[in-house]
Order: C-alpha cells, then structure tokens, then sequence
C-alpha cells in the first residue's frame, strides 16, 4: 500500500524536474525549435519570455483556484448542514446546470459583463471553477454513511468536532477530486484568456495563431501540457492520501 | 439509575413512542424488544437525546436529561450501535481514544486505557491497535465498536443490537464474553435487539414494546411463564418453556453421583453399585472417562471391561450450563440422567430429567390457565 | 390554526427578496450602436412606475404565498405568478426595444442589465421551489416550466424583440450565423460519432484484455487533462510539416489549421468518457447472466449482442452523453485555430471588442449544450427503462 504511493511521488517529482529544466533553458527550446521548423526564422516568442508567461498563467491558476477552494469548499460544506437542506437542491440544480454550459462560454459572458483585462479572467475562471468543488464537497459530505455520523454524535462530539474530525477528513478525497478537475479545467480555460488580455501561456499560442508561425504556439502549447499533467498528477497523489478502504 | 417518565414522541401527527415510561436500577441490563417500527430505537436516542421527546422527562442519576448539554451527556455515556460506525479514517486505537479525547484526558492515560480495553474484549492490543477498520472482520469491529462505548468508563451504555450484524455463532461468543465483562463492570445497560433468545440470555429484564408502547417489563422468567397478554404470549412463543429452560442454571439441581475410580477393585465396585443401576467411572485425576452398568458387572472380571467409555461432549454438561442444554443432551443421548462435570472434565455430579419435568410442571404457565 | 403544517418555504422566500431587491438596479442598456459603452435604464423609466408597482405586488404575493402555502394549489399559483413576473420582464424587453429611438440609429439596440438577470434568476428560484412542492402533479409543473420560453419565443417571432442586441446582431450577420451554426453541430456531431465509436472499441478492448487496459487509460486520461487549446496547437505542428510534405493531404483539406486538428483533438477528447462508460458498464454485468445465456447456448457473439450489449447501454450512452456536451464547448474553442463553427463569433467579438457578437456565439452554444444534455438524458432515460423492463421480464 505505501510503496506505490511513494513511486508515484517520486515519478512526479523527477517529471517535475524536468519540466523546470526545460522551462528554465530557453537555449534548449530555441535550438529543438530551430530543428523541427527550419523555415521559420523567429522561433521564440519575442513580447514575452517563456518564463514569464509561465508566471502569469500560474498567478492566474492560482488566484482563481485559491478563490475557488476557499469559499467553495465552505460553500459546499454550509449547504449540507441541516439547517440548509432546502438549499441543497437548489444549489444541485444549480451547478449541474453550470456545469453544463462549456467554460469557454463563461469566459466569453465575463466581458460583456466585467469587460477585458486579468481581472474578468479571474472572475470567470473563480465561478466557473467552483462549480465541481461544491458538487464534489456536497457528494463526498453525503457519502459519508449515516451511521458513522450517528455513532460520532452518539460518542458526544459537538457538531464542529463531527465536522472537522469525521466529515472533512472522511469526504477529503471527493473534495481534492472536485479541486483537481477545477484545476485542471482552469489551467485550461486560462489560455483562452490571453485573448482577454489576461496574459499567460495563451498568448504566445494567440500570437502563433495570428502570425501562423507553428513554432509560437508550440511554446505555448507545450508548456501548459505539461503544467496540466503535473498538476492532475499532483493532486492525484493528494486525492490517495485521503482512501481508507485499501 | 435511568428513568423514564411518560415519554411521547410525535413525527407527523404520529406517536412513535407514547407515553412510555420505565425504570432501570443501577447495574442493571434492561432489554428492549418488540417488532420492528415499535418505537425501541427512537426510545434509545431519547435518552442520549439524539431525538428530543416531545413530552415526558428523562432522568439519570435523578437529573433531567434536558438540563445537560447534550454533547457533555453523551459523553458520559457509552453508545454502541449495529452498523457499528467506526471512523475508517482512524485506526482501531483512534477510534477507542475518541471519547477520551473530547473528556481531554492526558495522553499516557489513554494509551493504558486502549490498551485495557482491547484486552477487555479479547483482542491483542499489539495486533490490533494500529488497524485500520477495514482490516477487521464483523465480529471484531463489533467488539472495537463496545471497546469504544465502553472508552471513558461511562456508568451507562446504551447498545441498539450491537450484535446484530455478525454470524449467529460469531453473535453467541460476543454475548457470552459480553456478559462476562458486565460480571465484572456492572454497567447500567439499555440494550436494543430483535432477538427474542439474545433478550432471554442477556437480560435482568425484557421490556416488550409495540407501536410505541410498553407492554411489559419484568424478569425473563416472569415474561415466559406469565406473559401478560395475547400479544406477548405469541411474541414469547410456542417455545417459551424451551427458552425458559435456557434462563435456568443447573447448578441448583445437581445431585451427588455415585462414582469410582478406574484403579479401584472389584469389591469396592460392587460396593458403590449396590444402591444403584450404575456408577460413574473416573480416572485416576477424578476426570470422567465412562460408565459401568450394575447388570454386566456381574458378568465381568475387571473394571476395564465393564466400562463403557464416554465423549465428554456428548453425553455431559458443564457446570455453567442451563437446563436447555440439558434437555438436549438427554434427548440426543437418550440418558434420563446424565453427568455434570466442570470445564476441565472433573465429575461433579449428575442432573436427571425429573428435575426437567418438574420445573415445566411448574411453570404450566399462568395464562394458559387463566 | 395547526403549527406543525405551517412550513414558510425558505427557498422560495430568498428568491422572492431577491427578486423585490432586483427591481431596483438597471434594468437595461441602451445603446446607439454596436461598440458604445451604452446608458443604463432602470425599470420605472423604462417601464413606468405603474408596471413597475404591479411586479413589485407580484413579488409580494409570492412572498405571502411561499410564507404561507400549504396546499397543491397554492403552490400552483406561486409557480404561475413567477411565470406571470417572466412574462412581464419579457413584455418589459420588448417595450424597451419598441421604444428605443432607431430612426436615428439603425444599429442601436437594448441589451439586459443587472435588475433583469437578477430578476430572471430569483423568478427561476420561485419556480423551482414551487415544482419540487408539487412532486408528481407534471401537467402543471410542465405548465409551468415552459409557459416563460414559450412566451419569450412569441416575442422573438413576432418581431416584438427586434432591437433586442443579440437579434439585432443576428439580423446583422443572418448568413454568417446559420452557416456557423450547421459547421458547429456537424463538428460536434462528427467528433462524437467516430470518437464513440472509437471509444466503445477501446472500452471493449480494454475489458477484455488486461494488457491493453493500462496503456488504453493512461491514454485516454492524459488527453483529457491537457489543456483544449494546447491539444489544438500541439496537432497543429506535425499536421502543418505532414500537410507540406504531401500536396494532396492539403487539397483534401488536411492542413495544421482548420477542421483537420480540430477534429482530431475533438475526438480524442470524446474518447475518455466513453472508454471509461463502456468498461465499467461492462465490468457491471453480474457474472451470472453471462453464465445464464451461455448455460442456454448462446454463442459469444450472440451473449454480447443479446446480453453484454443491452445490460451496458445506458452507461455507455451516458458516457456518449459527456462527451457530446463537452463536446458542445470544445469545439467553440476550435474555432481559434480556423475551424469555425459558432466559437467564430465569441473570437471576432472578443477581438472587436464587441459584447453583443459574443453574446451571439455564446448562448446558443450554452442553448445547444443544454439541449444536447437533456436529448441525452432523455434518451438514457429511456433506454433504461427498457432495459429494466427486460429485466423484470426475465425474472417472470
């Protein structure tokens, strides 16, 4: 049981590794470019280096994501008190409809609303990413077995203990699931907001598209495939922390 | 100890409980039963208030339930439930420590307490201390399950079928050994079950419910021999002087046995046989090994011939056992009379079936008569 | 009066609040043309104090209603009334749009603000609160559920919501619009045909063999987890150098940009939900009807096609069902790399700066994924059933 955790970090990390060294040596990039696209001159993305770019697609993920966690975990976890049962439906009904409508089109609606630039990005990313949080908090809060919340109520915990010491910890891997999609659909959905005027990698994938120069949008694209798979293995790794039953 | 005065508790517009009231004294294990949807759990949780009445008062130790906080009242009692609840996050010692930890108790002192009660209820601590639920069979959850009731040293225990989820005969030896740690720690036990033969076995007293009602509450013996109603009489059973005889100790009815041992000669055999049909033959240690009848005896030289050697456990009981049991052995034997002897084979005497016939005798129940 | 059935629905009493608080921000944003910031209008301007006053009082008997309504029929009626205030928002919209001054401009248009979406969403809350007390009465939860759609679609046809900014924009770009429109159900239903098909294969596969089963996941989850639009980009590369290298390939339309990638990324993209569906819809199956049809005689093939396939059904459409929704949004995405479809006007918006051409891109992509959804949902419903009335045919 231990040990295939411990493989896991360890491939995680050695990929990780190698995603900074090759980020960090834009050399590397330049001359692998050079070589598979020889006709085109100007390999590198000029307005923004690689590294900064990768910047502002993190301060991106992050702020959002760290909305997203922050007040959709609790968001979810409030809907589920007894006292708020007559929302839960609504709040379901809700964020299954959410999650119907594509994130591209979220982040479309944010600039009739909010107009362009990082913030309207951030906006779209926030809400549209809380909505797998609160549906996987609200379904890892419900799967815990009536009884095992009786028997904690019953042993005389108040309903903060059987809160922090037996729901949060035992829905903690449904939770990290609903994190790990909403990562991973933000990551996502923030390329498209270079064209917001967000920045991040999106925007040498923009100006590839733009100036039909393959090698732009190959630094782009790479990159956020990348940053995409380390992070959905990440939080895997977390999500296995968190199974009793094997 | 625990009393309860004239509950009534309503869900939509129905009384689930009404107007119930009982009384358990200190020490004591009372035994809820009754059909399913009597009312026995939400009566249960109205003591720890999980379920609050909608009338009536609750008291323990004199003081009203509604006047304690209802975390601090459940901690200072023990609850125990089918499904058992242990939290697959935590491991086995976790799960003990809960209720010692919310009562802040030092750390050392927990350790020694787990480590007590695992041995309490026949687990190794070293063994099982660090499992994880998941890793544990039904039986043995429900033992971690009293183990973790029992935690704190609560005076009060409250069980709703705490061993309702195992094998029957994973189900005896936990209500055997229970029984064993109630000799020895004299709780005040409100136990739930459906089992009409766990109530018999267990309690000091049955309270019988039906649609939210008590219909009786009295000993055991009380309830199979004068059930109060049609009602209880056909909850009871066509059984019930079967089940009464499994609440009654033999101990009481053994009678001498006349017996000799293997080594002893002939003459001396002869002596012991004269007043009886038979004799008990010992070995040298006093364990029973068989039987000589006074018949063939005549026609034999020796002891070892004339010796008809027994299996223990076919054709003896135990000091401990009931007069069910009894009854079994002589009706699978076919022995009228058959030995008893203490756990490791020493003879100690016999039991007949007269003593059978006459406590059924006896107890030609009250209700058929009347 | 008894207490215990008096039960104030708080769910609809926090939509009714809502819906009072959101009289009061704008309702509308005029604007001359397409690109100008526009003016904001609240609802007493607009719309007159009186009409204002009458939603105002229908927002307050919903309240008494939702406080008070104990019986089917009271919440019948709290259900209509909040049809009756959707009503009168969508009457209020088309008076916006008749009275705006189009002899001056004739571009200038009415686009919703705050007060109307607020207005929309706590109606939508009343709603939902007063179908779920009416459980089993569907005629009149249909009613009430479509009475509002159907009403704004009156207005739509008859012209009522012409200055209207995202019809206006439509009217603008009619042509444009229907030939997106077809490109984008086609891609869509293109990707999903064959990656469905492709993706069942895989699942199948993948049941049956358990060497392929790691490769086919590890597969088809990291191409779920890479970005939409790096996936587009990384096919573009190798599709530009093989495109160049074989004439023909770009004759036929295969070229870095365009509907080639776009295709390719949307059908991989299809695949996990399916491959995921079909295998656990598969591995589902109790052992024992297998036994059963084989213990009869079937043949393999007849035991797939008469057993694993109806029993896996549901699950495999459900994954189909996944996949054709997200599919819905992909393949707007698609549009940056060339390939059309109704993500064109959400990018040419987005780079003109023009709020209502994004609008038009956008909420029929959202119609269409709900659309699709609930297509879906209702087709799995329905295999469903069958296949359990199969079962409880078996049974007898």
């Amino acid at each position: 049981m231990k040990n295939p955790k411990l493989k896991n970090w360890l491939i995680l990390i050695i990929l990780f590794a190698f995603f900074i060294v090759i980020i960090s040596n834009i050399d590397w990039w330049q001359r692998a470019l050079h070589f598979l696209f020889r006709d085109i001159e100007n390999v590198i993305y000029p307005r923004v280096p690689l590294i900064a770019m990768l910047g502002e697609h993190l301060k991106l993920v992050i702020i959002s994501s760290g909305l997203t966690i922050i007040t959709g975990v609790p968001l979810g976890i409030w809907v589920t008190r007894s006292s708020m049962r007559d929302f839960l439906d609504i709040i379901n009904n809700l964020v299954s409809i959410g999650q119907t409508i594509p994130p591209v089109a979220v982040l479309a609606l944010a600039v009739p609303v909010f107009g362009f630039g990082l913030i309207p990005v951030v906006l779209a990313l926030f809400l549209y990413g809380l909505l797998p949080v609160v549906r996987n908090t609200i379904a890892g809060i419900q799967s815990i077995p009536e009884f095992v919340l009786d028997s904690a109520y019953g042993l005389g915990m108040s309903k903060m203990q059987a809160l922090f010491k037996i729901e949060i910890p035992l829905s903690a891997r449904l939770i990290m699931t609903g994190i790990r999609i909403s990562v991973i659909i933000n990551i996502g959905t923030a390329m498209i907001g270079a064209i917001i005027g967000a920045g991040g990698l999106g925007s040498a994938v923009i100006a590839g598209l733009v100036q039909d120069n393959v090698a732009y949008i190959m630094e782009g694209v790479v990159p956020a495939a990348f940053l995409a798979i380390l992070t959905d293995r990440f939080f895997s790794n977390i999500e296995s922390i968190f199974v009793y039953n094997q | 100890m625990i009393s309860l005065n004239k509950i009534t508790k309503v869900y939509n517009d129905k009384a689930v409980v009404n107007n119930f009231s009982l009384e358990v004294d200190r020490g004591e294990m009372c035994v809820l039963i009754g059909p399913s949807g009597c009312g026995k759990t939400t009566t249960l949780r109205m003591i720890n208030r999980m379920i609050e009445p909608t009338s009536g008062e609750i008291f323990i130790d004199s003081r009203d339930v509604k006047k304690i906080k209802p975390d601090l009242l459940r901690r200072s009692i023990g609850y125990a439930i089918q499904m058992v609840g242990l939290f697959p996050h935590m491991t086995v010692a976790a799960n003990i420590a809960v209720v010692p930890q919310l009562l802040r108790w030092e750390k050392k002192k927990i350790k020694n307490r787990i480590d007590e009660l695992l041995i309490l209820v026949g687990l190794s601590p070293a063994e099982y201390s660090s499992k994880y639920p998941y890793q544990l069979s039904g039986g043995e959850a429900q033992r971690i399950g009293v183990a973790r009731a029992l935690a704190a040293n609560p005076p009060i225990l409250l069980m709703d079928e705490p061993f309702g989820a195992v094998d029957p005969l994973t189900r005896t030896k936990l209500q055997t050994q229970f029984l064993n740690i109630q000799k020895e720690l004299h709780k005040t036990i409100i136990l739930i079950t459906h089992d009409l033969d766990e109530a018999i076995r267990m309690a000091d007293r049955i309270a019988i419910m039906k649609d939210g009602e008590l219909v009786q509450y009295d000993t055991p013996e009380n309830i199979l021999s004068r059930p109060y109603n049609q009602f209880v009489y056909k909850f009871v059973g066509t059984d019930r002087a079967l089940k009464r005889l499994s609440r009654i100790n033999i101990s009481k009815f053994i009678k001498s046995a006349p017996s000799v041992d293997e080594d002893f000669s002939m003459d001396k055999v002869n002596q012991a046989c004269e007043k009886c049909r038979w004799v008990w033959v010992t070995d040298s240690k006093h364990r029973l090994i068989g039987w000589i009848d006074r018949k063939i005896l005549s026609q034999t030289t020796s002891i070892k011939e004339a010796l008809v050697p027994v299996s223990l456990d076919e054709i003896a009981v135990t000091e401990g056992a009931s007069l069910k049991e009894v009854l079994s052995i002589m009706l699978s034997s076919g022995l009228r009379t058959i030995p008893v002897t203490d756990k490791k084979g020493f003879l100690i005497g016999e039991i007949d079936m007269s003593i059978i016939e006459r406590i059924s005798a006896e107890s030609i129940n009250h209700y058929e008569k009347s | 009066m008894n207490l215990k059935s008096f039960s104030p629905d708080k769910i609809a009493i926090s939509g009714c609040v809502l819906g009072l608080i959101s009289l009061f921000p704008g309702w509308f944003i005029l604007k001359p043309h397409r690109l100008s910031a526009g003016m904001s209008v609240n609802l007493p301007d607009s719309a007159g104090l009186a009409l204002t006053i009458l939603v105002g009082f229908l927002w307050m008997s919903c309240f008494v209603l939702s406080f008070a309504g104990k019986n089917d029929l009271q919440h019948a009626i709290l259900g209509i009334t909040a049809d009756v205030i959707l009503i009168f928002v969508f009457i209020f919209l088309s008076m916006a749009s008749n009275n705006l001054d189009v002899k001056t401009h004739v571009s200038a248009r009415v686009s919703p603000g705050a007060g109307f979406w607020l207005t929309m969403l706590s109606a939508y809350i009343v709603i939902f609160a007063a179908e779920k007390k009416l459980e089993d009465r569907l005629i009149i939860k249909n009613i009430i559920t479509w009475t509002a759609p159907a009403v704004f679609l009156f207005f739509l046809f008859t012209r009522n919501l012409r200055n209207f900014s995202v019809v206006v924009e439509f009217a603008v770009q009619r042509q444009r619009f229907i030939q997106e429109f077809l490109h984008h159900i086609i891609l869509v239903a293109v990707s999903v045909f064959f990656g469905s098909i492709i993706g069942i294969l895989l699942g199948i596969l993948a049941k049956r063999s358990k060497k392929a089963r790691n490769p086919v996941f590890f597969i088809t989850d990291i191409s779920q987890t890479i970005p939409s639009l790096a996936l587009f980009g990384l096919l573009i590369a190798p599709l530009s150098v093989i495109s160049f290298k074989y004439p023909f390939l770009r004759e036929i339309g295969i070229r870095g940009i365009g509907n080639a990638p776009a295709l390719i990324a949307l059908i991989i993209y299809c695949l996990l939900p399916v491959v995921r569906n079909t295998y656990s819809g598969l591995a589902h199956i109790d052992k024992s009807v297998i036994d059963a049809g084989k213990g009869m005689g079937m043949s393999k093939m007849q035991v797939f096609l008469k057993i694993e396939v109806p029993l896996s059904a549901p699950l495999v459409l459900e994954g189909i069902r996944i996949s054709s929704v997200q599919g819905v949004g992909l393949t707007a995405v698609a549009a940056l790399i060339g390939a059309g479809g109704l993500g064109w006007f959400i990018f040419q918006g987005l780079g003109q700066a023009a709020p209502d051409m994004i609008l038009l891109g956008t909420i029929p992509i959202i119609i269409l994924a709900l659309f699709t959804d609930g297509v879906m949902r209702m087709i799995i419903k329905f295999t469903a059933n069958k296949v359990k009335k199969q079962k409880d045919h078996n049974r007898l």
